[in-house]
């Protein structure tokens, strides 16, 4: 009799077990379409606030294009590291011309091998004949003052050639490096000017400067 | 089995108890969670306690190509200013000094009206004022320390004018100008546009030559005022220790500014014209004008302008 009871609660049991587990899952979804909405509505622009202003991303690897202007800005510092080893090799009497040109040639050689790294296996790895040939007179000589004329061309040359080139570059990675490279070479134009004794202010600060271009 | 069926009949009805009360539970729960979702619980403000004055909410600040540009004119507009300062009248540079301040500042002029055109090319309104954060935080206080010391306060004692006005000018106009260069150094990564890069970076290296010219200048070592590894270099092997005793220890000192029992003020570093193989980035050190009390002098970190030297474009000028 008991046992027949028993027997005749138990759906009524499992009745409300399922209506208890439908109502606390009904709950929950209740509590969480809310937030499903919120991040869905965070992810789209809200249509009652002002549109974003639109943001073009440059590039972080420099393209084919940012490649050879690249490149060729790492075969001219080779050439300048080859024409001021070329006057190092000289070993000027005077100990802070010396001092001065091998700090300039260390300089050079560390862009050469900073802009070799940017482009990898793209790097040209060869100097740019045409500048070697240029200046190696003035850079081998013995005559102090065409070397520091010669140098201080190079470097105001050097400078405007890579400020042009970041006009050009399209990935901000290669900008980035020749813009550390070429407030440096300003410098040295100004050191070098001043070792030659200049007076002028437009040879210190902004000499002439032609972009230069490398050939083959 | 009387007894069974009164224990049995007992926990059905203890069980029906209960599942009511879980019933209860679950709807209190649901409709809790159904009020919480459905009601509106961001709050307007944040909790405040006391009589506070009320907040005004900052203005948004956009950092794009005009907000650089107008930050680039303004600092060249700041330097000129300082230049008139230091040229005009008072003997705080020497004539060759005062005639490259002057090219200098039409150089800066020349940048400013370059950075304005392209402001104002950019959709921006074209800033003619200077930097208020680097006038107020650098040139002024510096200025100040230089020319007229710091007076006395109640921790403090007064401290008197420069012991040496040209050599901390030069050292101020030295971290400027290279502070200008690493400006338009750091703008070739945030400006968006490549021709705004390049007339970045174009007034960049001529910063930077203004800057390697006064080293020259301020640095008549050579080759330490030309190259910063040569200035670091020790110019001969260290002197023997010799032997201390404890009486040496408790000896007075013979260390230079002592000898009238004046405590040596802040050595200053030196600067050179090239120092550093790279652009640099990082903040410029100056140390300038004379010690306190104990010798201490001023020391300014003068920052590349950054966030909040940036003239954004809901500033107002305030120069006339």
């Amino acid at each position: 009799m008991e046992y027949e009871q028993t027997q005749q609660n138990e759906p009524a049991h499992r009745l409300a077990r399922r209506s208890l587990l439908a109502a606390g899952l009904g709950g929950a979804a209740v509590t969480v379409a809310p937030l499903l909405q919120r991040a869905v509505s965070a992810s789209t622009p809200p249509g009652s606030e002002p549109p974003a202003s639109t943001t073009t991303t440059a590039p972080k690897r420099p393209t084919a294009d940012d490649v050879v202007l690249l490149g060729a800005a790492q075969s001219l510092e080779l050439a300048a590291r080859d024409l001021y080893a070329m006057a190092v090799g000289n070993k000027p009497s005077d100990a802070t011309l010396a001092a001065v040109l091998a700090t300039i040639h260390d300089d050079h050689m560390a862009y050469a091998q900073e802009l070799a790294g940017l482009i990898g296996r793209d790097a040209p790895d060869t100097a740019d004949a045409a500048l070697t040939d240029q200046h190696s007179s003035a850079f081998s000589g013995s005559d102090t003052k065409a070397l520091l004329a010669a140098a201080a061309t190079l470097e105001a040359d050097l400078a405007q050639t890579h400020c042009e080139a970041i006009g050009q570059l399209k990935a901000v990675s290669g900008a980035r490096v020749l813009a550390s490279i070429a407030v440096v070479e300003g410098r040295h134009g100004t050191v070098l000017a001043d070792l030659g004794q200049s007076k002028d202010l437009d040879e210190l600060l902004s000499p002439a400067a032609t972009r230069l271009t490398v050939k083959g | 089995m009387g007894n069974e069926m009164h224990t049995a009949g007992q926990i059905s009805g203890s069980q029906m108890d209960r599942r009511s009360l879980f019933r209860v539970g679950g709807l209190t729960v649901t409709l809790a969670a159904l009020a919480a979702a459905c009601s509106e619980n961001k709050p307007t403000s944040l909790g405040r306690v006391g009589d506070a004055p009320t907040t005004t909410k900052a203005p948004d600040a956009k950092v794009d190509d005009p907000t650089l540009l107008r930050t680039a004119s303004s600092i060249s507009y700041s330097l000129i200013n300082l230049y008139a300062t230091l040229t005009d009248g008072g003997d705080l540079v020497g004539g060759d000094v005062a005639t490259i301040l002057k090219r200098f500042s039409e150089d800066h002029a020349t940048a400013a009206a370059a950075f304005e055109k392209a402001t104002t090319a950019a959709d921006g309104v074209a800033w003619n004022c200077s930097n208020p954060r680097l006038d107020s935080t650098v040139i002024e206080p510096v200025l100040a320390r230089i020319t007229k010391g710091a007076a006395a306060s109640r921790d403090s004692k007064e401290i008197p004018p420069s012991d040496d006005p040209k050599r901390d000018v030069l050292h101020l106009v030295q971290a400027l100008e290279s502070m200008s260069s690493a400006m338009y150094q750091q703008m070739v990564e945030t400006l968006s546009d490549p021709k705004l890069r390049q007339l970045s970076i174009v007034n960049g290296v001529l910063a930077a030559r203004r800057g390697a010219l006064i080293a020259t200048i301020s640095n008549p070592e050579r080759p330490g005022g030309y190259i910063a590894a040569a200035a670091a270099a020790p110019e001969a092997a260290p002197a023997e220790a010799t032997t201390t005793t404890a009486q040496d220890i408790a000896a007075p000192s013979t260390a230079a500014g002592d000898a009238e029992g004046a405590t040596p003020a802040t050595p200053i570093p030196t600067v050179s014209a090239i120092p550093a193989r790279f652009g640099q980035l990082g903040a410029q050190t100056i140390i300038v004008g004379a010690g306190d009390e104990n010798g201490v002098r001023m020391k300014m970190m003068i920052e590349t302008p950054s966030l909040n030297a940036y003239v954004y474009d809901y500033m107002e000028p305030t120069c006339k």
